[in-house]
């Protein structure tokens, strides 16, 4: 717990210059780099701290406390003024703070790069940069381990190169790179300055001298040369060696982000913020492309399949050559090729039609994923050319099936569709009411599917529009879809959103697709640009697959699909009023109060398929997290197998029985045995207990407790038993601990640790039962603690 | 020729990780990975690469005095000089001393160019006698980074020669030679002719009355008779060397020996300051005398010989021989033409069990009437004493001294018998 001798400040500049450094690889996904100053400022200011409280107390702890009160006051200073109480901060500043970090933490997630520097994220930037440069300083000064804090430096890089397409410029890497080569440079450089005893004379002229008689060591040219031979090698080296197409390990900002900057790219969002305004109006051309099919079906770019606090991502992509095909064969097809040319949206994305059989992507590496055919390339083809199944489904099939025999066990119970059949938690009372409202009278599936797309765009009484109602935040404001069933006004999304929403509470598994509508006839070829993005949802039907419907009215989305259109006989019969009393708390609907909770209509089983346990803890797994979370509860259950043994073993006592005294006496030589705390082998108790007073150096208390224990211990071995004695058992306990946590107390945290997680009772416990069950000789039997039985 | 070179444990975990990341950025198409894999990679490789010349580095010492009594400091400059082309890894110095001498000495040299030369001062202070090795400085060669490491010896060691303390002692006081004549001998034997006449320059303090004419007149400049040139008294100094004479447990009979070895080499210089033609027997080894030109080897400058006998006193060692024998072999052919004879005896344990035979020959070396002196050595506290007895006996002055006495007392004890409790 010491800081080294040298108190320079020159290890905490580079410590704080690495920091930064590192973090400067983040600017390209924020718009605007003044948050670095802001953060090179603020952790300037607290390593100072650091510093200063270095050269008072040589306790790491002490000065990372420090450092942490600094920054908290700093931090207030920068992004809560209004809450400071006289320059300090306070528990509103806190809850501030964590706020703005909530808020930017959203702002990520829901953003496309590179996103807008605003107050929270600039005040949630310098938190990360004064969190990241006190563990640095902790890491590179305190424990003197400057090529450990490497790991750390490399977080923000991580981060900023899995959120970049087509990876992060040279600069970014040469920067934290150089950073933490000073860093690791100074620390040799100090510690070759604590290693000498004398000074080398110079006796031929050198550099720089650092006094009169005293030498350069030529120290700073040296890793200067290493530095810069290094990094650049690395940029050579990375750049020769072929890769393989990217993975993305993290669903991220990174297919949004326009990487190379290049403006001829366009860039695409794997997430989709239903609550946000539409605000940008960019026509700028995306591609061209030309069909060989009668008419022209829109490109899908992505599927994303969850819905959470009003955003939807895609699924984790399982990338591979080829994809699952949903299409019963009996399903008239034909294949149609679309060839795009011009193309300028970014990699990996890319528009294709599906069901997708072919692709020439013009020598571009590429990957599919299997669940939702979203293609993946590595870099971006200019031309492709696509072949895809122009399926001709009809409502026929949609709504008996392949072979006319509808029903839920036609639904595949793949993760793709589990997940499509998950409803949004915040508006899931409320969807669930309404669709069992619009969908009333309706024997199947497909003709639920057309009631809904018929409420959306005909009979709800929506509205198209860019910009969404004004949505009042705060603990009471409405989730996205609830806010636009509100309002009654919004655009492709919120359509989209509200559909699949109503169709999983049909029972109907139902993913957002998103892509490019066909855009403007031009010179024999489609233009598309990026107003034409659109989104639209995909509903499954066994034997059709993922279909697609068009909830959104206007004329500039262009016509729903001929399968989507209800025949004449097979409109709705039912559908609720316009008026916003559809809303479950309103009066003189179909629903009673009180079923929503008990008998959700129509919505039951939506996320209660028959799935059975074992498919559902698989699935469950296939979250990294859920496999952190069961790997940590099983870490954690492990290792407190051999501790719990050994609660039960002294629980119930030495198997040669024993007198509380002996059980605790035995206890405490066990677990002093577990410190590190021996006594010689053939000593009495008075000479164990002597032995161990003086080689841990006991105070006169503790020691006192120890006798008290021996004198018990003695008496119940030695003495003629009277049977008066009286139940000692909590003194002589408090005895043995009072021993135990003196003892410990001097000892290391690991040994401490060691001793707790795997005590000698517990270890001989199992090694034994071990042996029994492997049928090997028994273990010697010898009482832990060196102590001997005379019973 | 290196011993050891190679990765240090962090290049090997450089090297390590590195690897990994590369293939995971490989795998994953994550080029930014593969940079920061290949940079960590790199970085202990090239270092590698950059320090595989030979280090040709010259090294040469200087040590101030040359010969230093035990607890003196002597001054050491280590000069290292580039010789090879190209700069040098970043090197670091260590120079072994041995651990009585003091820490060893580190410095960091730095990078060397082409004729580069730094130097490293330092002072050693021995604590025991003997022929110390300084150096061969190990060199560390290094990179800025912590992640190479070669160790190369250059140089040779250099031998200091400690020899044992001595302390000034007071005046012999002459008590008679073996002709049993009472008083003291002329200080000056006075010269005959004017062969054995010598002249000097007159210094100031000189007596006027001694100024020596005819050569005053024939070099235009004040000459003097130089008649201070005493008669070649001879002086014998025996030094005990058996182990067994010097028992005890741990270090004490290895300080009685060293104490030992302090007051012989004490008498001997004092003695040749005094004007004695010395020999010193230590086992079968005598040193001074009568070369065989029969010119005693303290003829010539009394601090050259005080040297040859100081460096003998560095380098004496006890010996497992139980027996003084060679010792009274020695001296045996000496001592009849000895004005004084000094010795410097261990007390051994054994002499009571009436095993001395060997210690009553060597006190029956004493010429009747001879002037002879011994300082018994005694690592006990008994308060008997066989040997001071069985030497008193014999008509030494003797004298008992513990290691923790000073010498010069213990010389006292022996020139003043009368002050000297006990003394014959």
């Amino acid at each position: 717990m010491r800081w080294d001798q040298s108190h320079a400040g020159a290890p905490v500049f580079s410590a704080v210059v690495a920091t930064v450094l590192a973090m400067s690889t983040l600017t390209p996904l924020i718009d605007s780099p003044r948050w670095l100053v802001l953060a090179f400022l603020a952790v300037m200011a607290v390593a100072s701290v650091g510093w200063c409280l270095q050269r008072m107390t040589r306790s790491r702890w002490l000065v990372m406390l420090g450092q942490l009160v600094a920054s908290s006051v700093v931090l207030g200073w920068l992004c809560a003024g209004t809450t400071l109480w006289w320059g300090l901060p306070t528990w509103t500043t806190g809850q501030r703070l964590i706020d703005q970090c909530r808020a930017a933490g959203a702002e990520v997630v829901a953003g496309t790069a590179p996103l807008a520097a605003s107050p929270n994220l600039t005040c949630a930037l310098v938190a990360v940069t004064l969190g990241l440069g006190i563990v640095v300083h902790l890491v590179a000064i305190g424990y003197g381990a400057p090529a450990a804090t490497g790991l750390l430096l490399f977080i923000p890089v991580a981060a900023a190169a899995a959120n970049t397409t087509g990876g992060l410029s040279w600069l970014s890497f040469a920067a934290p790179a150089g950073g933490w080569l000073l860093l690791l440079g100074r620390d040799t450089s100090s510690s070759l300055a604590r290693w000498s005893t004398s000074p080398a004379l110079a006796l031929t002229p050198t550099g720089t001298p650092r006094s009169e008689d005293q030498a350069d060591t030529g120290f700073a040219a040296r890793s200067l040369s290493l530095a810069i031979g290094g990094i650049v090698a690395a940029l050579t080296c990375a750049a020769i060696i072929p890769h393989l197409p990217t993975r993305y390990l993290l669903d991220g900002l990174a297919e949004g982000i326009n990487g190379s900057g290049n403006g001829a790219q366009v860039g695409y969002s794997s997430t989709l913020d239903v609550g946000r305004s539409l605000a940008s109006a960019d026509s700028s051309e995306v591609f061209r492309y030309r069909t060989t099919a009668q008419s022209a079906v829109p490109l899908r770019v992505i599927v994303a399949t969850s819905y959470e606090d009003g955003v939807w991502t895609r699924p984790t992509p399982t990338l591979g050559t080829t994809a699952r095909s949903d299409v019963a064969a009996s399903v008239q097809r034909s294949e149609q090729t679309v060839t795009v040319r011009a193309n300028t949206l970014a990699a990996p994305a890319l528009a294709t039609p599906q069901p997708l059989v072919g692709a020439d992507f013009k020598g571009a590496a590429w990957q599919i994923d299997q669940a939702t055919a979203d293609v993946y390339v590595e870099t971006r083809p200019s031309d492709y050319a696509t072949t895809y199944l122009a399926l001709e489904i009809t409502p026929a099939l949609l709504r008996d099936g392949v072979d006319g025999i509808p029903g839920d066990d036609r639904l595949p119970s793949n993760r793709t569709v589990q997940q499509s059949l998950r409803l949004d938690l915040a508006s899931a009372d409320r969807i669930r009411a309404l669709t069992a409202a619009v969908t009333r009278g309706t024997s199947n599936r497909y003709d639920a599917a057309l009631a809904i797309q018929h409420w959306l765009r005909d009979e709800g009484g929506f509205s198209y529009s860019l910009e969404l109602a004004a949505v009042i935040p705060g603990p009471t404001a409405l989730d996205p879809i609830s806010a636009f069933l509100d309002s009654r006004r919004g655009y492709c999304v919120q359509f989209a959103s509200t559909m699949i929403m109503m169709a999983r509470a049909s029972g109907i598994p139902a993913r957002m697709a998103i892509g490019f509508l066909p855009g403007i006839w031009q010179d024999g070829e489609y233009a598309v640009s990026s107003a034409d993005a659109h989104s639209w949802p995909e509903l499954y039907f066994p034997g059709a697959g993922w279909v697609r419907f068009e909830p959104t009215p206007g004329g500039n989305v262009g016509s729903p699909p001929a399968w989507s259109v209800p025949a004449a006989t097979a409109a709705p019969t039912t559908a609720p009023g316009p008026s916003p009393s559809v809303n479950p708390s309103g009066s003189g609907q179909p629903t009673q109060p009180g079923d929503q909770g008990v008998e959700p209509v129509d919505g039951e089983g939506v996320t209660e398929v028959d799935v059975p346990w074992v498919e559902r803890a698989r699935l469950w797994l296939t979250d990294p997290w859920h496999v952190a979370l069961t790997l940590l509860t099983l870490v954690l259950t492990g290792s407190l197998i051999l501790p719990s043994t050994a609660a039960i073993r002294h629980r119930r006592g030495h198997p040669h029985g024993g007198s509380d005294a002996e059980r605790e006496w035995q206890r405490l030589m066990s677990d002093l045995a577990d410190l590190g705390v021996t006594a010689p082998e053939r000593g009495t108790v008075r000479q164990t207990a002597n032995h161990i007073a003086a080689e841990e150096r006991l105070p006169e208390t503790t020691t006192n407790s120890l006798l008290t224990l021996v004198d018990a211990v003695e008496r119940d071995r030695y003495a003629r038993p009277t049977g008066g004695q009286g139940d000692r058992s909590g003194e002589l306990r408090l005895a043995a601990r009072h021993v135990w946590l003196t003892v410990a107390r001097g000892k290391t945290w690991s040994r401490r640790l060691r001793a707790f997680l795997a005590p000698s009772v517990g270890r001989l416990w199992w090694r034994e039962h071990a042996h029994r069950v492997t049928g090997r000789g028994q273990p010697d039997r010898r009482p832990e603690g060196g102590g001997r039985w005379r019973r | 020729m290196p011993r050891r070179a190679g990765l240090t444990t962090r290049g090997q975990a450089f090297l390590g990780a590195g690897l990994t990341l590369i293939i995971a950025g490989v795998g994953l198409g994550l080029r930014d990975f593969t940079r920061v894999g290949a940079l960590i990679c790199l970085l202990p490789l090239v270092a590698l690469l950059l320090d595989r010349k030979p280090l040709a580095v010259r090294v040469t010492r200087e040590v101030q005095p040359a010969t230093v009594e035990v607890g003196e400091v002597a001054y050491v400059q280590v000069t290292y000089v580039h010789e090879g082309p190209g700069t040098t890894s970043l090197l670091l110095a260590t120079e072994p001393v041995p651990p009585d001498c003091g820490a060893s000495p580190r410095a960091t040299l730095g990078a060397l160019g082409p004729g580069g030369a730094r130097a490293l001062r330092y002072a050693v202070q021995p604590q025991h006698r003997g022929r110390r090795l300084l150096g061969p400085t190990m060199i560390l060669a290094r990179d800025p980074f912590g992640l190479t490491a070669r160790y190369v010896p250059v140089g040779r060691a250099h031998e200091l020669l400690v020899v044992p303390r001595t302390w000034p002692l007071e005046h012999v006081r002459a008590r008679g030679g073996p002709t049993g004549s009472e008083g003291e001998r002329p200080y000056v034997i006075s010269t005959r002719g004017d062969e054995d006449q010598s002249v000097r320059e007159y210094r100031d303090g000189d007596d006027r009355r001694r100024i020596h004419w005819p050569a005053t007149a024939r070099t235009g400049e004040f000459m003097v008779r130089h008649e201070d040139r005493p008669g070649r008294r001879r002086a014998v100094v025996i030094l005990d060397t058996r182990a067994s004479a010097f028992p005890g447990p741990g270090g004490t009979g290895r300080a009685g020996f060293e104490w030992a070895v302090s007051a012989a080499t004490s008498i001997v210089v004092h003695l040749i300051s005094e004007g004695y033609a010395v020999t010193l027997v230590t086992g079968g080894v005598s040193i001074g005398g009568e070369d065989a030109s029969g010119d005693a080897i303290t003829t010539g400058d009394p601090a050259d010989a005080a040297r040859t006998f100081l460096a003998h006193g560095a380098i004496v060692e006890t010996s497992k021989r139980p027996s003084l024998s060679l010792a009274i072999a020695s001296a045996r052919a000496i001592v009849t033409a000895a004005a004084l004879m000094v010795l410097v005896v261990g007390d051994e344990p054994q002499l009571a069990a009436g095993d001395n035979d060997d210690l009553h020959e060597l006190a029956a070396l004493r010429p009747p009437g001879g002037d002879c002196r011994a300082i018994v050595v005694r690592s006990s506290n008994d308060p008997v004493s066989p040997t001071l007895e069985l030497l008193r006996r014999a008509g030494w002055a003797a004298t008992a001294a513990h290691p923790s006495s000073g010498i010069p007392e213990a010389w006292t004890a022996v020139t003043r018998p009368k002050m000297a409790a006990g003394a014959p």
